[in-house]
């Protein structure tokens, strides 16, 4: 079953629940600055939570040397090998939309899997008090 | 399709096509490696992950392999860490702590083994390279094939056409990161990058002039071979996303006006 993230930004009061929950659930010590999921400050009350999109035909997936990113054709979603990923960052820079994310290690990169792994029930979406981040099912 | 094997007295799960260090890994059974990356084709040349193989058949022979080249097959029967294997094992790390004596992880792999001292004379001017040729095999995928080993015997090493810059390199530091002891090194600083003995530009962003981790070789590199728009690899990620996040917002503005708009449902 698939599903995918909806982000409706005119919902979204830029209280950053969905980077702390990101924050926790991946990253060490819960640092919000490493978070895969970032609230941005566009105008005067005017946030926009940015994460990844899992494009269709996805600028990371196709600049990858080694193929170390694939899509998950069950759930959609872009996956990044760590253990085939040789660390040339060309993926940071391709994303057309900036979110895929170098880690804490400074060597590794991290992009937003909708939480496989961890229940697969994205968390950023769990702690969304407006319901601005949801998941769909198609 | 599936079969089964089995691996220190387990019965695992394995496809056809698959090397016993996939399946091994995959069930969760350590085997050490040095020159194993699973960007490139399994090579064998660091001989760390030798295992003892038999099948029924053999008549109770068996056989000493690599097992990131040895084919999985229905009915095999493997041993990771037999006392033949340790030895094996042993064999190797006193000869490579004798070659690099400096590498931290030759030292700690070599102590799990029980190697603290190597029995064998040390190299003069020890380096950290143990020769696995793992830097040469990703170029070789990744990149230009920039690097490759030369000399031959105890000459033999890793290097550049005719010792100079490599004229193919493109400075995407995929040989640094592979390199399981470190010895590659290369240096960032102020937007230049060396590595190889080679200076190479750093990309800039074209909106915030900040520096890319990539390099305008390894822009153009990728673009051609990726078949990309050279237009993806010239902004930061950033920069990206700010731009990003300005059109959602332009367009959640808009839809908080149609919200205002609506006529009231009641």
């Amino acid at each position: 079953m698939a599903q995918r993230l909806v982000v409706q930004p005119q919902y979204c009061i830029g209280c950053r629940a969905c980077e702390m929950a990101c924050a926790f659930t991946h990253g060490d010590k819960g640092q919000p600055g490493k978070s895969r999921c970032l609230t941005l400050t566009v105008g005067k009350d005017e946030y926009v939570p940015m994460l990844c999109l899992q494009c269709d035909n996805a600028a990371c997936v196709q600049v990858c040397p080694v193929e170390a990113i694939t899509r998950d054709e069950d759930t959609n979603v872009v996956h990044v090998d760590p253990e085939k990923c040789i660390q040339c960052m060309a993926c940071t820079v391709a994303c057309p939309f900036g979110n895929m994310h170098v880690g804490i290690a400074k060597i590794e990169v991290v992009k937003c899997d909708l939480c496989a792994g961890f229940g697969d029930n994205p968390r950023c979406a769990m702690f969304c008090p407006t319901k601005c981040l949801s998941v769909e099912m198609v | 399709m599936a079969f089964f094997m089995t691996i220190n007295g387990r019965r695992v799960e394995a496809n056809e096509g698959e090397m016993v260090l996939t399946v091994a890994r995959r069930a969760g059974i350590d085997i050490p490696t040095l020159c194993h990356h699973e960007a490139v084709e399994p090579f064998g040349s660091c001989r760390l992950c030798m295992i003892e193989v038999t099948k029924p058949a053999w008549n109770g022979w068996k056989g000493l392999m690599t097992s990131c080249l040895y084919p999985a097959a229905a009915d095999l029967i493997v041993e990771t860490d037999s006392e033949r294997v340790r030895q094996v094992r042993r064999n190797v790390l006193d000869l490579l702590l004798a070659r690099c004596p400096d590498a931290e992880l030759i030292q700690k792999l070599a102590a799990d083994y029980g190697v603290i001292q190597s029995t064998f004379p040390t190299r003069e001017n020890p380096d950290k390279c143990i020769l696995c040729g793992l830097c040469v095999r990703v170029c070789e995928t990744a990149a230009t094939s920039a690097i490759a080993t030369v000399q031959r015997g105890h000459e033999r090493e890793i290097g550049t056409p005719w010792g100079g810059p490599p004229p193919d390199c493109i400075g995407c530091l995929a040989c640094v990161h592979v390199c399981p002891t470190g010895h590659i090194k290369y240096e960032d600083v102020g937007g230049m990058r060396k590595v190889w003995g080679r200076e190479f530009e750093l990309q800039r962003c074209e909106k915030t002039g900040k520096v890319l981790p990539i390099t305008k070789e390894q822009a153009v590199f990728l673009a051609k071979r990726q078949n990309m728009n050279p237009n993806y690899l010239s902004k930061s990620a950033d920069a990206q996303r700010k731009d990003t996040a300005e059109t959602l917002g332009r367009i959640a503005k808009w839809n908080k006006l149609g919200m205002a708009m609506a006529p009231e449902v009641k």
